[in-house]
């Protein structure tokens, strides 16, 4: 801006300033934005710089900038008396400033929204740059509400939406005082008082703990099978005189003492090889025959049917003065070739 | 011997699994073939009111209301028929929609009259399904006895031991697969595979409206894993699984003595002593050689060599080869759930690959 003829000798701010920061851009030295208004900083220069000064008072959006020059002359929004043109950079290109009227109509191709208008009406704001049509400064908090609750539409022209978004209110965040305080002095409790709370609230939470703790240990407890010695006697030789199998230990032990046709008397596993279930003996069919899924196996445990894996395991049996001895912690696997080893069976004569 | 024993005897015969499953293969493509025709409400009331006679005929039967009228296998026949007709409803309604689209008609979704609002409409409906869903369980848990036995005992093991009905699919392919495959490996591969369809089916048809005709392929895949995969084999466990896991017809007495031979070799024994007639070699990996070359094949020929077949290829293009391969891996192995069965029952093959020293079966 080319330098003013004009000299600055007072600044003052109307009521109804929103707080939008327009004339602090324009003039940082002179104008000052806090937090309910704006003002003027006390002791600033004019000098040098009026033509910033009237940058700011034709751009602010409410119009409550003035100014007097040394002449005599009070300046708002349409800048001085007598001047052509107070802000040409505020200027539409396509708008002459002279045809422009006070109040723009709405353009063609936008809707008119009927609480815009109604609030461009009295607010005095128009696209791009703000006019004084008439005296309504009692209307200018309002127009400051209204501006806040006023959605921005897409359709609007870039310069209104510009002039809403300016003279809506700084949005600012009141922070409450952090009050220093030491504990029990405002809550109403002694420091006994507290101790006490204090003691009272983990007694309570380590006592239920310990009963949930204990009630868990139970359970386990209740479930858990003393581990009984993996060596058990079997009986004696004289109990297992024919070919078959024989169930007394299926339930005890988990093991079935077969008598093999071959003479052999061998300690086979109760449990499938392949899920775990176990199997039942069908004397009918000669084999074991699992209930889960099927899987059968023939009497000296070699899987033929079913999805079993592999063999049941045999354990170690021997003879020891007739009477017969069987150790589940030894295992022999056919699938290893274990089952001719000594041990994994006792020869019957 | 009467007509009705002999309608028994034939539907006890066709009920071998190998029948059953190929059967309702053969039902399953059909319907899809044939929807148009089959889904006309005319037909369905036909189907309806066929499974239903045949249902309560049935239940004359002793045998079949013994394994129907169980507690535990009630919901089962709800299952039958609940999922007859949410099948019947959509292929109607994509029928429906297929016959508009040839003839430019809009979709039967296009009616702006169809959209209602959440609230109240939908809230209000799923309330009231909430309630009675509610009054249903609980005159249920009144009306039938909940199945309690006696405590655990290992050695009394119920015969046959099973599993809660949603699970007998499952406990199904246990029995012909290694409890870390069928246990493991598959509930993943499925859970994975359904996670995974969003990433591999980028196909934007079908989207909010019902259509059969321009999503064969997807239709067909995920029903054949829903319906076969899932619903056949738990009839299948259901009814057809009885003492010592054998398998017995739906009018058929669950004899505990029932004697039937299911003697099975692995593939490795049929390759070197019964085809080669050689001793098996000593070495386990040589001796798996043969299932290990033929599962890997299955896995690594099949995808490239399938392009061969054009549509396949046009597939390939569309998806590219991150998506096609993994597509064609879910789906192999969805086939092997059906191929390994099939091979147990008609040439009793227990496992293809089989290292019974380090518990690694396929």
């Amino acid at each position: 801006m080319p330098g003013a003829d004009f000299q600055v000798v007072k600044v003052w701010i109307e009521p109804g300033c929103i707080v939008c920061d327009a004339c602090e851009t324009a003039c940082p030295d002179v104008f000052d934005v806090q937090q309910e208004t704006c003002v003027v900083k006390p002791g600033a220069q004019y000098a040098g710089i009026s033509a910033q000064i009237l940058e700011a008072t034709t751009g602010c959006p409410v119009d409550v900038i003035r100014f007097e020059t040394a002449d005599g002359k009070v300046a708002t929004s349409d800048g001085l008396p007598g001047m052509e043109e107070a802000a040409p950079a505020a200027v539409e290109a396509g708008a002459p400033a002279a045809d422009r009227p006070a109040v723009p109509k709405p353009r063609k191709d936008v809707a008119p929204d009927e609480g815009v208008q109604r609030m461009l009406d009295s607010a005095n704001v128009t696209p791009g740059r703000s006019t004084r049509a008439g005296e309504a400064a009692g209307g200018k908090p309002a127009v400051a509400r209204q501006l806040t609750d006023v959605r921005i539409r897409d359709d609007w022209p870039a310069d209104l939406k510009f002039a809403v978004l300016l003279a809506r209110p700084r949005q600012t965040l009141v922070k409450p005082e952090p009050v220093p305080r030491a504990i029990g002095e405002q809550s109403g409790m002694s420091r006994r008082q507290f101790n006490v709370a204090l003691a009272t609230a983990w007694g309570a939470f380590a006592a239920s703990a310990a009963i949930g703790l204990g009630a868990i240990g139970r359970f386990m407890h209740k479930w858990y099978v003393p581990k009984k010695p993996p060596r058990f006697r079997a009986g004696r030789m004289e109990n297992y005189p024919d070919v078959n199998v024989y169930e007394e230990y299926k339930k005890s032990e988990q093991v079935w003492i077969v008598h093999l046709p071959d003479n052999t008397l061998v300690a086979l596993s109760t449990i499938c090889t392949h899920l775990g279930c176990t199997p039942n003996w069908l004397p009918n069919d000669n084999k074991f025959k699992c209930p889960c899924h099927g899987s059968g196996y023939r009497m000296t445990g070699i899987n033929f049917e079913g999805p079993a894996p592999r063999p049941l395991p045999r354990y170690k049996i021997e003879n020891l003065n007739d009477v017969v001895w069987v150790d589940k912690s030894i295992e022999f696997r056919w699938e290893k070739g274990d089952w001719g080893k000594p041990g994994s069976f006792i020869q019957l004569v | 011997m009467d007509a009705i024993t002999q309608i028994k005897d034939w539907i006890n015969l066709v009920s071998r699994p190998e029948i059953f499953l190929g059967a309702a293969t053969l039902l399953f493509v059909l319907i899809l073939v044939f929807y148009k025709q089959l889904t006309h409400p005319a037909a369905a009331i036909v189907v309806l009111l066929a499974s239903v006679g045949g249902y309560a005929a049935s239940m004359l039967d002793k045998n079949f209301r013994a394994i129907v009228g169980k507690p535990d296998n009630v919901p089962i026949t709800m299952l039958l028929f609940m999922t007859g007709f949410f099948l019947w409803l959509a292929l109607r309604q994509a029928a429906v929609n297929d016959t508009r689209m040839e003839r430019g008609e809009p979709l039967l979704e296009g009616k702006p009259d169809d959209k209602v609002l959440v609230w109240p409409d939908l809230v209000y409906i799923e309330f009231m399904i909430a309630c009675v869903c509610t009054i249903v369980l609980i005159v249920w848990a009144i009306a039938f006895a909940a199945p309690l036995e006696e405590p655990a005992n290992p050695s009394i093991i119920p015969n046959p031991s099973k599993a809660p009905w949603y699970f007998l699919g499952l406990q199904e392919m246990l029995v012909y697969f290694d409890p870390w495959l069928a246990g493991v490996v598959y509930p993943s591969l499925i859970i994975l595979g359904l996670c995974a369809i969003p990433y591999i089916d980028v196909n934007p048809k079908g989207n909010g409206y019902y259509t059969l005709k321009e999503r064969r392929f997807a239709i067909f895949t995920w029903l054949f894993g829903f319906l076969i995969l899932w619903v056949v084999l738990i009839v299948i466990g259901t009814f057809f699984r009885g003492p010592n896991w054998n398998f017995f017809g739906p009018y058929e007495a669950w004899d505990p003595n029932k004697a039937v031979a299911m003697v099975n070799v692995n593939l490795s024994e049929l390759f070197w002593a019964i085809w080669l007639h050689k001793p098996m070699p000593d070495n386990p990996l040589l001796r798996e050689l043969p299932g290990i070359v033929v599962f890997l094949g299955y896995l690594m020929l099949i995808p490239p060599l399938a392009l061969v077949v054009r549509p396949v290829r046009r597939l390939y293009e569309k998806m590219g080869f991150i998506r096609y391969s993994l597509m064609m891996v879910l789906a192999l192995f969805m086939a092997l759930m059906v191929i390994k069965p099939v091979l147990r029952w008609t040439v009793d093959l227990k496992y293809i690959i089989s290292f019974p020293e380090y518990f690694f079966n396929i």
